[in-house]
């Protein structure tokens, strides 16, 4: 790829702004999981009781 | 696909395959990105601009593709009740409205130099944008209604009308007059752009892909979770 090229700028933007949204997309996902899973521990560590029975779903309908 | 309804199978499988897909897809980015911006050729008529393809239209086709997946999630939803098809596609939501954005804004980007406009109101474009919104509203959805059962009935209707707009989108460039350029990959008498470029875009539509399904397994994990510590939380307040 040449960097000198005619609107070599819109390309840049294009990726910069792909990476951008791709990896706000992935810290998202990870803090989420995260802040989810450590409540789950703190509340497990409080005396909630550990684990639901396998036949039961987690549905909130 | 019952065999998968049970939440506790479903996180063991996520668990297990999780690290393969992202494996998988930090390798395809490695081979997409060195093959699209090194080993393709500039285009004769578009010369280095022709390489914005390769975000745009993986963007594009995810866009179209993880809407379907949220209406077809939606139908099983209602027709089998399978308990992990609305949350396949409340989570898949925020992520089909993140790829429609990108697809949005590139395009654009795209469009400058090649059309000399930023926007145009045509039926190809303002589709996409139609579909940006249908992301936004179906979200919206989940987010402002309290009662989860009202919510989710609202949702999947919301899916399965907008699904209307899917292939509105996809053939809006062969049916109008459009200065977007009509299908050259998926055409029935094969693709109309050269291996060269071919190749590397589909390898950046593989990697998006792949990128989609690590970020949907880790979402719809989160999610089985929330709704776990949601039921821990009235449990314990409810014995407290």
């Amino acid at each position: 790829m040449s960097f000198a090229a005619e609107h070599i700028g819109f390309v840049i933007a294009s990726y910069a702004l792909s990476a951008i949204v791709i990896a706000g997309l992935i810290a998202g996902h990870i803090l989420r999981a995260h802040q989810v899973e450590r409540r789950l521990k703190r509340l497990e560590d409080a005396g909630a009781p550990r684990r639901r029975k396998a036949t039961e779903v987690p549905n909130e309908q | 696909m019952q065999k998968f309804a049970n939440p506790t199978r479903f996180l063991r499988l996520q668990s297990a395959i999780q690290p393969w897909v992202v494996a998988a897809t930090i390798v395809l980015f490695a081979a997409g990105l060195y093959s699209g911006l090194v080993m393709a050729p500039p285009d004769y008529q578009q010369g280095e601009t022709v390489r914005i393809m390769f975000v745009h239209v993986p963007a594009a086709w995810l866009a179209l593709m993880i809407y379907s997946i949220m209406a077809l999630s939606s139908a099983v939803a209602i027709v089998f009740r399978h308990p992990l098809a609305d949350l396949a596609a409340k989570t898949a939501a925020p992520i089909g409205a993140a790829f429609t954005f990108l697809a949005l804004a590139t395009g654009s980007l795209w469009g400058k130099p090649m059309w000399g406009a930023w926007w145009v109101w045509d039926a190809g474009l303002t589709s996409m944008f139609v579909l940006f919104l249908l992301y936004l509203g179906y979200i919206a959805v989940w987010q402002a209604i309290e009662d989860p059962a009202r919510g989710a009935l609202i949702a999947r209707i919301v899916a399965l009308v907008g699904f209307i707009n899917i292939p509105i989108i996809k053939f809006s460039v062969d049916w109008w007059n459009s200065l977007h350029q009509p299908a050259s990959v998926f055409r029935i008498d094969g693709p109309a752009i050269h291996s060269s470029i071919l190749i590397p875009l589909l390898i950046m539509a593989t990697a998006y892909t792949m990128l989609f399904l690590a970020l949907h397994l880790s979402a719809m994990r989160a999610e089985i979770n929330a709704r776990k510590l949601r039921q821990m939380e009235l449990a314990h307040v409810g014995s407290s």
